[in-house]
């Protein structure tokens, strides 16, 4: 019975084989391969795998045959229970030939697989010469995906659009720890590993969504640090750069408003602004240096720029589709997607627990990031009745207007009207007395009025710069003067 | 001349106390062998446990069962207690018994270094699990690649735990390596010459070399590790211009050849194995032997191919590249001279023997396998991936552990007297064989489907909900088999003392004394004349006509005939158990907890008393 156990094994191995290659989804097989580099890569392991496959056969097979072949057969002595004493067989102590012949034999084998794996090195670690890659960075968060397109001044995450039929090369780095980027489809994998940059390529043969996923050790969400390789034609793909440049639809909803005072200290949205990518670049390193060098009591890290999001497939770096429910759930207990996601222990809504927000303010935020979508890409999914609503509202004074805004433009997220209570920027209580002369030639209103569009500008002491959203300047001008109206009355 | 004397505050143990002082204050190689063998086993079933609770977690998508923070600290402390507490271990008890005994010598070189050895072992073991206890075992992978490993990533104490149980397990191990050498060195019988040596004693001082090289590595990169962590330097932390890849290259210079010094001990087994039960002397002994040493010393040429994805450019991944592949050729040369020992035998099949056979069967899949992932591009989609998974554990499992077992069955009745019952021998096989095939071969396909490494869970719809489904079934049923061997061991502890001095018709020295083997191991000292010089002693008439190092016999050996009394052993003693002790308190005191200096510093007292009392301890008469 024993014997005979490698046979059944072998035969179960083969069913085996059989019925899991007929299971449908394969996203991540890297047999399936969707572009030349994945293709260099399979032939050499196909090359490797019939080899070993033969070499399986006949070792395997000898090492069975010598079993069942020379196994010491003891006769009985008929009508006794004793048995013939086995006799030692022929005692060879080696063959020198037979020694150099498989030492040559495997050596051989040997460079037959090293010369194919040298070139393939060499093939598929630049872009083939003269032709003109898309370059991209890939930075690896924990645990998500930043990309960036320098020569097109645009910043995304977890997903990477790229052209079909033309090289691709990805540079490669880390904020933090080490991760790798691989897309099994188009590509093999490489580092990326924080202070050092790596480089590698890949090219789609057609348009479709390639999945990849972090295949590096780098913490507790690393099995939830996954992506897209979102593929198009070129006209396709030449559309979707110039649509990131686009803006969305103008949107003052109260999810705007929730949104910056939340959201917009760690999340960049208007990364389609001239010059934006240069800031947001800087603003990832200062948020990261931020948390790192202040863990217990930043409010702000890294985050994924969120500019468009509505365009998105996925949410979370690859954990769910992309529909209301799922980023009103992801917003409201991010931990049900993504265990040990920064946005829950750092972002002073969460601290740890669920968003402190009601469920109506969360939909709101959801309803304003899912219409961050470039005019015109589509038809916006929602968020038009909220606008509405903000319309029909009338003030009787500029100070009721500005108490509005104040709340519903997020600043009550961060500023208490309380004396002497720090949410995360100073306290509004008696701006009025302080502002005054603060900077010499500008009087109260005017303080107030340039700090609000120019926060950086004018950091109160003891607070960092580059926290307080920059974004107001979309206020027009009379939206800014009922807000510094509001601002002098509080006392 | 003064006498240096030194207040004793212990005296010397007497041989013979009994009971539990009797194992505490040993210096007997064959007891601390058992100890050795007994520890390691219990770890086998804790690292054991910890394997079942990461396929319960991984049976089905989108698992629950543990949190992703205890799902990479039971992966970390899977991978570590297997390696540095089950199968180093596992095979120095195979050293501590089986050197002396194959070499026809009385005791280890350094009999008190080598019970501290086991001590350091012990400590070392408790020390690093004590995490589990606080709620922040090591959660960073056995790698622990940095800067993952760095406070800002990682500020609880696991990582601390593992640095410091490390190091303790680190000097065991080199203690344990210099003993072993300079034993085999020294202590060989008059003529047993090196290329008489048993082909299990030749693989033994290549992986205490090994050891005594690849440890220091370790431990300088551990020491580096815990400066950054605890004082504030900057060695692999890239945020103040540290090199997280310097890492990996230091873990990996010893990590490789650590891979080696698990498994070249199951090839020698392997090789004591075979002819015994083939009745045919090993097929070509010195190219089995040089085969070795080209291992152990190709292995310090290869270990980047671990860091082929990191970026280290095509020419390095190149020179990697055709470094590793050379490895394939020794190892060859080893699989071919097993079979080659095998045809023509007259094979006797025993568990010991279907052990063996499935190490090779096993191990060539590993080494196949092997073979793919030393192509860089390639292993590119290979890396971090299930596919590796399965390569190492057909190495590790099916290779290292299957050939320690086969070493168990083989030499149980000389450890024992007794045999471990052969019925129950088979099924344990079987049912083991089974389930680690079920466990592991699924995971190939894994891996080319493109599920990671380390990854606590995974979505449905991948495609890869039945084949972890069948890996923990898998999982379960190879449990089911360690359980029976262990009932084995219990069944046949019950059983008559049968298996007299050379149950298997053996070939080396160990054969030729009573089973167990009294204290003193041989009245006299063997001389040795032939490889496999006890098979020769019974068929004298086989060695007229072999050629196998018969020759050349040293015929004046001195002659000097021990005297047929009871051979004076060295003495126990208590200072290798309190030195060990008080080297782990010193070292554990370490960890950042308050007052932990108080422990470090009793520590230090402790392992100071006992490193002057070990100076000074005098002899009994």
């Amino acid at each position: 019975m024993i014997s005979k156990l490698p046979k059944y094994l072998a035969i179960f191995s083969m069913m085996w084989l059989f019925i899991i290659s007929c299971s449908p989804q394969h996203q991540q097989s890297t047999f399936a391969n969707a572009g030349p580099v994945a293709q260099q890569q399979s032939n050499l392991y196909y090359l490797m795998f019939w080899i070993a496959a033969l070499i399986f056969v006949l070792v395997q097979g000898a090492l069975i045959f010598a079993l069942l072949n020379f196994r010491r057969r003891e006769k009985p002595i008929p009508g006794s229970d004793f048995t013939v004493p086995d006799i030692p067989p022929k005692q060879v102590h080696g063959n020198t030939r037979l020694e150099i012949i498989w030492t040559i034999i495997p050596a051989l084998i040997l460079i037959i697989i090293a010369v194919p794996t040298v070139q393939t090195i060499y093939d598929t670690y630049e872009p083939p010469e003269n032709s003109d890659p898309l370059e991209v960075v890939a930075m690896g968060h924990q645990w998500w995906w930043e990309f960036r397109y320098p020569d097109e001044g645009i910043v995304t995450a977890n997903e990477l659009y790229v052209p079909t039929d033309r090289p691709v090369r990805v540079t490669l780095q880390s904020q933090d720890v080490i991760h790798s980027f691989w897309v099994p489809q188009v590509a093999g994998k490489k580092d990326t590993v924080p202070g050092n940059t790596n480089v590698m390529w890949l090219q789609v043969d057609e348009p479709g969504n390639y999945s990849g996923q972090c295949a590096e050790f780098c913490g507790v969400a690393h099995a939830r640090m996954r992506f897209r390789v979102i593929a198009e034609e070129e006209t396709d793909f030449n559309n979707w750069l110039e649509s990131m440049k686009t803006p969305p639809k103008m949107d003052t909803s109260e999810g705007y408003g929730l949104f910056l005072a939340h959201c917009s200290m760690c999340h960049s949205i208007d990364s389609y602004n001239e010059g934006s990518y240069e800031k947001e670049l800087t603003m990832q390193d200062e948020r990261w240096d931020d948390w790192y060098f202040n863990q217990e009591e930043s409010v702000r890290v890294s985050a994924p720029n969120l500019t468009h999001l509505g365009i998105r497939t996925m949410i979370a770096a690859g954990q769910k589709d992309m529909t209301k429910e799922n980023l009103i759930a992801w917003i409201k207990d991010p931990s049900e997607f993504k265990r040990g996601t920064r946005m829950q222990s750092v972002a002073s809504v969460y601290k740890g627990g669920p968003a402190k927000l009601e469920d109506y303010e969360i939909e709101a935020i959801a309803d304003y990031l899912l219409a961050q979508i470039p005019d015109g890409w589509g038809v916006v999914k929602s968020g038009s009745e909220a606008e509405e609503e903000v319309e029909a509202l009338v003030w009787n004074t500029p100070e009721e207007h500005g108490e509005y805004l104040f709340v519903n433009q997020g600043c009550a997220g961060c500023h208490s009207l309380n004396e002497d209570e720090v949410i995360v920027g100073p306290s509004m209580y008696g701006l009025i007395d302080r502002s005054a002369g603060k900077v010499s030639g500008l009087s109260a209103e005017e303080y107030i009025y340039q700090s609000i569009v120019y926060p950086n500008e004018y950091i109160v002491e003891g607070y960092p710069a580059n926290v307080m959203p920059q974004i107001f300047i979309n206020l027009d001008e009379e939206e800014l003067q009922a807000l510094v109206s509001y601002l002098k009355t509080i006392k | 001349m003064t006498t240096i004397s030194y207040p004793t505050l212990i005296p010397r143990p007497k041989e013979y106390v009994s009971g539990v002082w009797s194992w505490l204050t040993t210096v007997d190689h064959k007891k601390i062998g058992t100890m050795y063998g007994v520890i390691a086993f219990f770890w086998f079933l804790v690292g054991g446990i910890e394997a079942l609770l990461i396929r319960i977690q991984l049976a089905g998508p989108e698992g629950n069962f543990l949190t992703p923070e205890v799902y990479n600290q039971v992966f970390t402390m899977h991978g570590t207690t297997m390696i540095f507490l089950v199968v180093m271990p596992l095979s120095a008890a195979f050293f501590n018994w089986m050197v002396p005994l194959m070499i026809g010598a009385r005791d280890v070189a350094f009999p008190r270094l080598n019970a501290f050895s086991l001590w350091a072992f012990l400590f070392g073991g408790i020390l690093l699990n004590i995490s589990w206890f606080t709620g922040e075992a090591p959660n960073a992978g056995w790698f622990a690649y940095a800067p993952n490993t760095e406070i800002p990533f990682n500020p609880k104490n696991g990582v601390t735990y593992w640095i410091l149980g490390l190091q303790v397990l680190g000097i065991a191990s080199l203690a344990a390596g210099f003993n072993f050498l300079t034993t085999i060195i020294n202590m060989r019988a008059p003529g047993m010459s090196f290329m008489k040596l048993p082909v299990f004693i030749w693989m033994t001082a290549v992986v205490n070399v090994l050891i005594v090289l690849a440890f220091p590595v370790i431990t300088v990169a551990l020491i580096q590790l815990q400066f950054d962590r605890l004082y504030g330097t900057h060695f692999f932390n890239p945020v103040m211009g540290g090199d997280p890849v310097m890492w990996q290259h230091m873990f990996w210079l010893f990590g490789h050849p650590e891979v080696y010094i698990l498994i070249l001990p199951a090839m020698g087994i392997v090789s004591e194995v075979l002819p015994t039960f083939s009745k045919k002397p090993i097929f070509g002994y010195p190219f089995i032997v040089f085969s070795g040493i080209g291992i152990g010393f190709l292995g310090w040429f290869v270990w980047s191919h671990h860091m082929f994805t990191v970026g280290l450019g095509p020419a390095a991944n190149a020179a990697f590249s055709i470094s590793t592949m050379a490895i394939a050729v020794p190892t060859g040369v080893k699989i071919f001279n097993w079979i080659g020992t095998l045809w023509g035998g007259s094979i006797r099949v025993t568990p010991a023997l279907l052990f063996s056979i499935a190490f090779i069967g096993m191990f060539v899949i590993g080494g196949l396998s092997g073979v793919t992932h030393a192509a860089p591009p390639s292993d590119a989609q290979q890396q971090d991936t299930y596919y590796v998974v399965a390569h190492f554990h057909y190495v590790l499992f099916g290779g290292a552990l299957l050939g320690l077992w086969s070493g168990i069955y083989y030499w149980w009745p000389k450890f024992t007297g007794k045999f471990l019952n052969e019925k129950i021998g088979y099924l344990h096989f079987a049912i083991v064989l089974i389930g680690f095939n079920l466990t592991f071969f699924p995971m190939h396909w894994l891996g080319l489907d493109g599920m990671p490494r380390r990854i606590a869970t995974y979505p449905e719809s991948m495609g890869w909900e039945v084949s972890n489904l069948v890996a923990s079934l898998g999982s379960f049923i190879l449990g089911f088999g360690v359980l029976i061997f262990l009932f084995n061991v219990f069944y046949s502890s019950k059983g008559p003392k049968n298996a007299g001095n050379d149950p298997w018709d053996g070939r080396t020295l160990e054969w030729s004394i009573p089973s167990p083997p009294p204290h003193y191991n041989f009245e006299v000292i063997p001389e040795v004349k032939y490889r496999d010089d006890f098979w020769y002693q019974k068929y004298p008439e086989l060695a007229n006509k072999s050629h196998g190092g018969g020759s050349g016999v040293e015929e004046n050996q001195d002659g000097h005939l021990e005297s047929h009394n009871e051979p004076h052993m060295p003495d126990p003693s208590y200072y290798p158990l309190f030195l060990g002790l008080g080297m782990t308190v010193m070292i554990g005191g370490f960890l950042p907890f308050t007052g932990h200096w108080v422990v470090c510093g009793v520590g230090l007292f402790i392992f100071a008393w006992s490193f002057l009392g070990w100076c000074y301890e005098p002899v009994n008469d």
